[in-house]
């Protein structure tokens, strides 16, 4: 308010008749106020993310850190939040529809229908966002989600869908994630010698397709060359690769050293 | 696992046996501390997190991983667990005890 006053003064004082008047022809514009402005589909998207992490974490960090018996801490678990996400990003992705935003979003509500086992559920949100969004660059990570639901459905099912994705997608990010995760699947345990040979092509097709293409640590290609490297050489019955480490007392040490022991390798960890 | 580790280690400590611990926890200090509060006395490499260069390159999936090797280095068994480790590694010091007969 005292803006417009001072500009009015303002105008008076420059102000001639002749401006008094122009000014009483065409009434001066009222100040812009920015109108509060709907957030954007991105927007919404992040302060949803945010808000899930947020209680993810308070939950695991707080509630689950928490002395209790153990059927407390059952009855906790069934209880940590999640689920009741599914529904804002579902929304979000109808009305992006055909955007980035609603594949990252749906993107979300699989994970999170996976990470709770609901098996119908995911196939839905999988049906949908492979029918609207299988050319978003948002895929990157759906290959490597689908592991996990593989347990739930089945490994046709899952490679049919990753197959699709290689053949739809434009993105060389999701394409090289897509070919990991195949090869993955089909070297996994109990592979048959078949299953294999088609994985270990999945793997060469992206070490020669797709060699700069980035990954969270490195290259996917070079993933492949370890997993490669794994099925090749750390095999029961196979030579132990020979391996340089230091201890922890800052002594360097080789596998090799140990020859004539018998020796239980073990990698692990506290966290 | 530990308790299991730590008898196993201390049950054939005169015998032609090592269990190398490939350790994720992180620099060499924090790890000496971790070895003393939990009374590990086997030997470790430090690889540092999960995505260590050794765990990168033997393309570690899951915690533990475990492979057990035999005299000649060669990879025998993996992921043997608790009284499965104890009957591999039992094997194997069988079989170098009859080969050097």
């Amino acid at each position: 308010m005292n803006q417009i006053l001072r500009r009015a003064a303002g105008l008076v004082l420059a102000g001639a008749c002749a401006l008094a008047a122009a000014a009483a022809q065409t009434p001066a514009p009222a100040p812009q106020r920015p109108a509060p402005q709907r957030p954007t589909a991105q927007e919404r998207l992040d302060a949803l993310v945010e808000r899930m992490e947020k209680a993810t974490s308070s939950f695991w960090e707080v509630e689950w850190a928490k002395e209790m018996s153990d059927e407390e801490r059952m009855a906790l678990y069934a209880k940590r939040p999640g689920m009741e996400f599914v529904p804002e990003f579902e929304a979000l992705a109808v009305e992006a529809k055909g955007s980035d935003v609603a594949a990252a979003a749906r993107l979300q509500a699989f994970s999170l229908l996976c990470g709770f086992q609901k098996r119908t559920e995911a196939g839905t949100t999988l049906e949908k966002l492979l029918d609207e969004s299988i050319e978003s660059k948002e895929l990157e990570d759906l290959p490597s989600m689908m592991q996990g639901y593989m347990g739930m459905a089945g490994q046709e099912r899952v490679t049919n869908s990753l197959e699709l994705l290689l053949e739809k997608s434009p993105h060389d990010k999701v394409k090289a994630s897509t070919l990991l995760t195949l090869g993955q699947i089909l070297c996994g345990r109990n592979a048959s010698e078949t299953q294999m040979a088609e994985g270990r092509k999945y793997f060469e097709w992206l070490i020669t397709e797709f060699p700069t293409v980035k990954a969270r640590k490195g290259t996917y290609k070079e993933v492949a060359e370890n997993f490669l490297f794994a099925l090749d050489n750390l095999q029961v019955g196979k030579q132990a690769p020979d391996f340089e480490v230091t201890d922890e007392n800052g002594t360097k040490f080789k596998l090799s050293d140990y020859r004539g022991k018998v020796v239980v390798i073990d990698f692990w960890g506290m966290w | 696992m530990l308790p299991h580790e730590r008898s196993l280690v201390k049950r054939l400590e005169k015998e032609p046996f090592a269990l190398l611990g490939i350790n994720s926890d992180g620099p060499a200090d924090k790890v000496r501390k971790l070895l003393a509060e939990n009374e590990i006395t086997w030997r470790q490499a430090i690889d540092g997190s999960t995505s260590g260069p050794l765990a990168t390159r033997w393309n570690v999936q899951g915690w533990p991983t475990i492979y057990v090797v035999d005299a000649q280095g060669v990879i025998r068994y993996r992921d043997v667990r608790e009284e499965a480790m104890d009957k591999a590694v039992d094997t194997l010091l069988a079989e170098l005890k009859a080969a050097k007969k």
